[in-house]
């Protein structure tokens, strides 16, 4: 049974380059794991997904596989500080499972869809995505990563908060393609549990596995240190105690708000005071405005503006339990 | 040959058709080889309410058809006991997604890009799509002069005395929504017209899943009149739960007329239309919502004076199986209660949304959340804890029923209390619980989470509600012994995943000293099997495994080797009963089930997440034909029953349309959600029963609810009357007074 | 477009519409209608698959992305020796009721033996957190799978 349907014009290449002149010469859809595309261009049963467009699957490309740290000391790459670089190939049991991978962000793949989806699924197709609700976006952007575009003309690096503009919207253009995810090493440290840094990561699902996010929050909060921007006041060694400044302070919220809500000015609020003094009530109101979300058939604004602002408070309580 | 009493039953064997359905050796509808069949699909309404003024279907390729109401030769209404629903839509378009016409070919896809030239122009008319626009008829009148599909009343007793002289009056209004069966095997069927098979005039063969051949038979046959004949074969499901019970005879009798069209220009061609997971959430029957009010008269010690209960149920834009549900919900409306006097008054109102349908439970989820919803409302009005002021009214046997019939069975509620108290610890814990209770003050009483833990006691009239066995089903069922020996079950029943190709093996095999797996069982064929019932109302096993039972002690007084013999049992109704169904008077039911299900819960301030830590199910089925069977239905049927409290939200927008539209969007539960479920059942044989077998696959589904919304309920110290509980409502209730 | 694809170790070589399901090819082109189609849309596990040694979900998969790809479905694992226990103890747990996911579980559970031959409760309910079953409550698939690690010790 083939189908009454034109044949497709589709291409499987193995290179980047050819994908790249393909990219540019056709605007082709790309298709890595297609756990969305799949979906969202279906069909009745039994019949194949009706795309219009030329399809260009990169799931064949091995330069875009692996998971790397690159160090600007002895990598080829112009980077700044060493960073975790993720390829865009990558599927998420690979990325979830990989010891150079943040923990925060491990966590939140590890909670993404069930396991064969995530035998297919890629970061880079989560971010493209860029939905409201997707769940590697919160920790993506406390961990301030970036994504690498290419096209048959050159490279480009965006940090994560310009790429995404708005659901389902990116700044990616239909000759690019997404490369690589990068993630720095330094933002990367990440034995929660350890004094000095505290992490947080919460999804709440519709249910508890195989769900789509209502709304998720990603927290990392770090404890003043030798080298960390501490006031006179820290200890140099552990970070822990009453006396303990925050001189990190990240918080990113998801689905409750057209992208991803990261607010550096109430950050600002937090770093460089002592966790003990703060009021977690004060800075969720802080976080208030910035909290828009909406009704829809998997839950409603009432309820994602109320508990995302007590997962803030979660978050801020977590740390004031270390201290 | 060894006698019936010695042979355990109860202990479990394994699953006849289990490695087979492991290994993907089962064979559904939708795994047939049809290679030459035309790929069918319906074309619905686009519209929620109106009259179609124009048609316009486009100009088809050759072996490609369209089929509608002009080619219907019989009666174009479902035959569903009344048959308001068209088989294919006129022009009245009640609600959206009604059947108006077929489109049939032999390629999947370019049906697929026929079906969406297909148009029509329309008037559209206001609609109603809650039971209050209902009610109020919204848009006018859409049944009769006012939506009211099935008006009952029962009483007993003088209320308003009872009423006007109690102590107290407890007051309550309990809600529950709509839920989808999701079977995982979406809805299927085959369809062809031979003009040579049978009788002059050719047959009409239907296959797939469903749950009742005879149905889906006498549906078809309504629809294309005298003319042809009709065989129905039922293929295994992959579930039904109710949801393959009428939807399959919706969906059977316009296809047969599709099969008749197409196969006089084409004899033997099959149509096969196996429905996308989509179009079946979207389309197919669900469980009836439900609002009761519910008012209880007390004496000063609590006392149980009185009942008056008012029923709603959302019956949608058919009344198809309303009326059955509505009385089933009526029957179960003061659940396992002994009450001096009651006025009970239910009734099935029209909205312009999908008809409602069956569903495990039948009115008895919805009836039964109601009442024990209200009994827990009414411990806490006296200060007493919910399960020792329940255990005040149970009922007993020779107790008269809410119909005036008698509680003929001893009851055992107190053992299976003390079994799950036993299991679950539910006495202790209840009052742990209600100690650590401080008052509840929203969000700044902290963030550590409560727990509650809750119980439910109900029952299940097992078996067709009043006299449908004998006035209408008259089911028979029979064996055939074959010349070498091999002993063959002909009955109707399908299997649905419930187990009567091994529970009914093992009846008769225990019966006739054959080992269960050496006995067959015939496929569910029309032409070949007596109609022993529809696979309905938890009567297989009871009424249908007795009428097996029976045949097979017959045959095995007149066993002859090496002769072919049948043996045919017909029902008959037990001794004792008598039930007038126009006045709705007597024993509704034969016996009872009886059921108790403790749910423990923890609830999560910061997120209004509820996480079920304990459940447990303990029932008197009478007998337990197979432990693993009887386990595995009461843990299938709680995991259903949390998911309806829980989880499965379903409503419905302005237009009437389910906004929840993918297995994405209706959160069933995973393996992760909830934990084991504690089962256990306590034997009290039923005289009329295959071993003393009661019917019980729809009362394990009966409790698990009203257990997590009690449980729910001490949590987080607030009523709870209305289901799903999803987080978002547990935030409204909890917010509700702020 | 022409693909060359191994299922359960047979070598096909087929001439395909590249956007077609593997799900389809599986049921409609080589008459392996063991796995099912549930939903369309990866949410249910009824179409798992084992390609290229991971548990996936075949209705998700474009055939021109199968290309030189080894592909098990619940065909081949029942005729394995870890599928003939595993579908014994299926059948002796009463792990299938209507029995339409219990492919699909089938395949998860190969998919977790292979990662790890004993697993706990959790970790199988973890495994199985990608297939959907309506009648079970999944505990009789969890004892049934407990049931084959154990007999299958050694496999």
């Amino acid at each position: 049974m083939t189908g009454t349907q034109n044949p497709k014009r589709v291409l499987r290449p193995l290179s980047l380059h050819t994908a790249l002149l393909w990219r540019k010469e056709t605007g082709a859809l790309l298709f890595a794991g297609g756990t969305d595309l799949m979906v969202r261009h279906r069909g009745y049963t039994g019949t194949g997904p009706r795309i219009d467009r030329p399809v260009l699957f990169l799931d064949a490309v091995e330069e875009l596989r692996g998971i790397r740290v690159v160090d600007p000391a002895n990598d080829a790459a112009i980077i700044a500080a060493p960073m975790v670089e993720i390829g865009a190939g990558c599927v998420l049991s690979d990325i979830e499972s990989h010891p150079a991978v943040p923990e925060l962000l491990q966590r939140s793949i590890g909670l993404i869809a069930a396991p064969g989806l995530r035998n297919r699924a890629t970061l880079a197709g989560n971010i493209c995505n860029a939905s409201p609700a997707g769940d590697s976006l919160p920790p993506l952007f406390v961990l301030d990563a970036a994504v690498v575009l290419e096209s048959i003309a050159g490279e480009r690096v965006v940090p994560i908060g310009e790429f995404i503009t708005g659901p389902g919207t990116t700044i990616l253009r239909d000759d690019e393609i997404v490369t690589a995810i990068r993630i720095p090493v330094h933002a990367a440290s990440s034995a929660s549990g350890s004094a000095r840094e505290t992490v947080y990561y919460r999804k709440v699902g519709t249910r508890a596995a195989n769900a789509l996010s209502k709304l998720s929050g990603a927290g990392i909060a770090r404890f003043g240190g030798a080298g960390a921007g501490a006031d006179a006041g820290a200890k140099a060694d552990a970070g822990a105690g009453a006396d303990a400044v925050i001189v990190d302070f990240r918080l990113a919220l998801g689905a409750v708000a057209p992208v991803i809500v990261r607010v550096p000015e109430v950050e600002a609020m937090v770093t460089g005071r002592r966790a003990a003094e703060l009021d977690p009530a004060e800075i969720a109101e802080a976080y208030a405005p910035y909290i828009r979300p909406i009704s829809d058939q998997r839950s409603t604004a009432a309820y994602r503006k109320l508990v995302a602002l007590n997962m803030v408070q979660e978050f801020v309580a977590k740390l004031q339990e270390k201290s | 040959m060894s006698s019936p009493g010695q042979f355990d039953i109860t202990a479990a064997i394994a699953r006849i058709d289990g490695k087979d359905k492991a290994a993907g050796r089962a064979v559904y509808i939708g795994d047939v080889d049809y290679r030459s069949a035309l790929t069918a699909r319906y074309y619905r309404s686009p519209f929620t309410r109106g009259t179609i003024t124009k048609l316009t279907v486009p100009p088809l390729p050759p072996g490609y058809y369209w089929i509608d109401h002009r080619d219907v030769p019989g009666h174009n209404g479902i035959a569903l006991i009344k048959t308001d629903l068209p088989a294919f839509a006129v022009d009245e378009i009640r609600y959206r997604g009604q059947i108006i016409g077929i489109l049939c070919g032999p390629d999947a896809e370019e049906v697929d890009r026929l079906l969406a030239l297909v148009a029509v122009a329309y008037e559209a008319k206001e609609a109603a799509v809650t039971l209050d626009e209902g009610l109020s008829c919204k848009g006018g009148a859409m049944a009769g002069t006012d939506n009211i599909y099935a008006d009952l009343n029962l009483s007993h007793g003088d209320t308003d005395a009872a009423f006007a002289s109690a102590a107290r009056i407890v007051e309550g209004v309990y809600e529950t929504g709509f839920q989808e069966q999701l079977y995982m095997e979406t809805q299927g069927l085959v369809a062809v017209y031979d003009p040579c098979a049978g009788d002059a005039g050719g047959t009409v063969t239907i296959h797939g899943s469903m749950q009742c051949p005879y149905y889906v038979k006498h549906a078809a046959e309504e629809v294309l009149g005298d003319a042809v004949s009709v065989r129905v074969m039922g293929s295994p499901m992959g579930g039904g739960f109710g949801g393959k019970e009428d939807y399959p005879e919706i969906m059977g009798a316009p296809l047969a007329v599709a099969a008749l069209v197409v196969g006089r220009a084409e004899p033997g061609r099959p149509l096969r239309m196996l429905f996308d997971r989509t179009e079946d959430m979207a389309f197919t029957s669900k469980r009836h919502p439900s609002r009761a009010r519910i008012r209880t008269a007390h004496g000063a010690n609590g006392e149980l004076l009185a009942i008056d209960s008012d029923i709603l149920l959302d019956g949608g834009a058919y009344e198809t199986y309303s009326l059955i549900v509505l009385m089933r919900a009526v029957f179960h409306s003061t659940g396992v209660y002994n009450v001096p006097s009651a006025r009970v008054r239910g009734r099935a109102v029209a909205t312009s949304t999908v008809p409602s349908g069956a569903f495990r439970g039948f009115g008895a989820p919805q009836a039964l959340f109601g009442i024990e919803m209200h009994m827990e409302k009414c411990a806490r009005a006296f200060g007493v804890e919910p399960l020792s002021y329940r255990e005040r009214f149970f009922l007993k046997r020779g107790d008269r029923t809410v119909t005036g019939g008698t509680i003929h069975e001893t009851v055992i509620l107190d053992r299976l209390i003390a079994r799950i108290d036993e299991l679950s610890g539910y006495r202790a814990r209840r009052e742990t619980y209600e100690r650590a209770q401080s008052a509840w003050n929203g969000p700044a009483a902290g963030r550590a989470t409560r727990r509650g833990i809750g119980i439910s006691v109900f029952n299940h009239g097992a078996g067709f509600t009043g006299d449908g066995e004998q006035r209408i089903i008259k089911g028979r069922a029979s064996l055939r012994k074959r010349a070498d020996g091999v002993v063959e079950i002909l009955t109707a029943a399908t299997e649905m995943g419930q187990g009567p190709t091994t529970t009914f093996r093992k009846v008769v095999g225990a019966v006739l000293g054959i080992a269960p797996e050496a006995v067959v069982v015939a496929e569910p064929d029309t032409g070949v099997v007596p109609d022993s019932g529809p696979t309905v109302a938890s009567r297989t096993i009871m009424i249908v495994g007795y009428l097996l039972q029976e045949a097979a002690k017959e045959l095995r007084e007149i066993w002859v080797d090496g002769k072919e013999q049948t043996v045919t049992r017909a029902y008959e109704m037990p001794p004792g009963l008598a039930w007038d169904q126009d006045t709705l008077h007597g024993d509704a039911y034969a016996c009872f089930g009886w059921g108790v299900n403790v749910c423990e819960v923890e609830f999560d301030p910061v997120s209004y997440e509820v996480k079920i830590i304990g459940a447990w199910g303990v029932y008197d089925v009478g007998r337990a034909i197979d432990e693993r069977v009887v386990n595995g239905q009461i843990q299938g049927g709680m995991s259903q029953a949390l998911g309806y409290a829980a989880l499965e939200k379903l409503a419905v927008d302005g237009e009437g349309r389910f906004m929840q539209r993918t297995m994405a969007d209706y959160i069933v539960p995973t393996s992760l959600d909830f934990p084991r479920t504690g089962a256990a059942t306590i034997d009290n044989p039923y005289a009329y029963g295959p071993f003393g077998a009661k019917g019980m696959g729809e009362m394990v589904h009966d409790g698990g609810h009203m257990a997590y919304a009690a449980a729910v309920e001490q949590a987080i110290g607030k009523d709870c009357p209305r289901i799903p509980l999803v987080p978002e409502t547990i935030l409204e209730i909890v917010h509700d007074e702020d | 477009m022409k693909i060359e694809i191994t299922v359960n170790g047979t070598r096909h070589s087929l001439e395909v519409d590249p956007l077609r399901r593997l799900l389809d090819i599986l049921r409609d082109d080589l008459g392996l209608v063991g796995t099912k189609e549930g939903c369309g849309e990866g949410e249910c596990g009824a179409c798992s698959v084992i390609m290229d040694g991971k548990l996936v979900n075949s209705c998700l998969i474009p055939v021109a992305q199968c290309e030189n790809a080894d592909v098990t479905t619940v065909e081949g694992i029942a005729a394995s020796p870890r599928g003939e226990i595993i579908t014994t103890s299926f059948a002796n747990m009463h792990s299938a009721q209507c029995g339409f996911c219990t492919p699909g579980m089938v395949m998860a559970t190969e998919a977790l033996l292979r990662r790890n031959p004993d697993p706990g409760e959790q970790e199988i309910r973890e495994g199985l957190a990608g297939n959907i079953c309506r009648c079970t409550g999944y505990d009789m698939i969890v004892d049934g799978i407990l049931d084959a690690a154990k007999r299958g010790k050694g496999i």
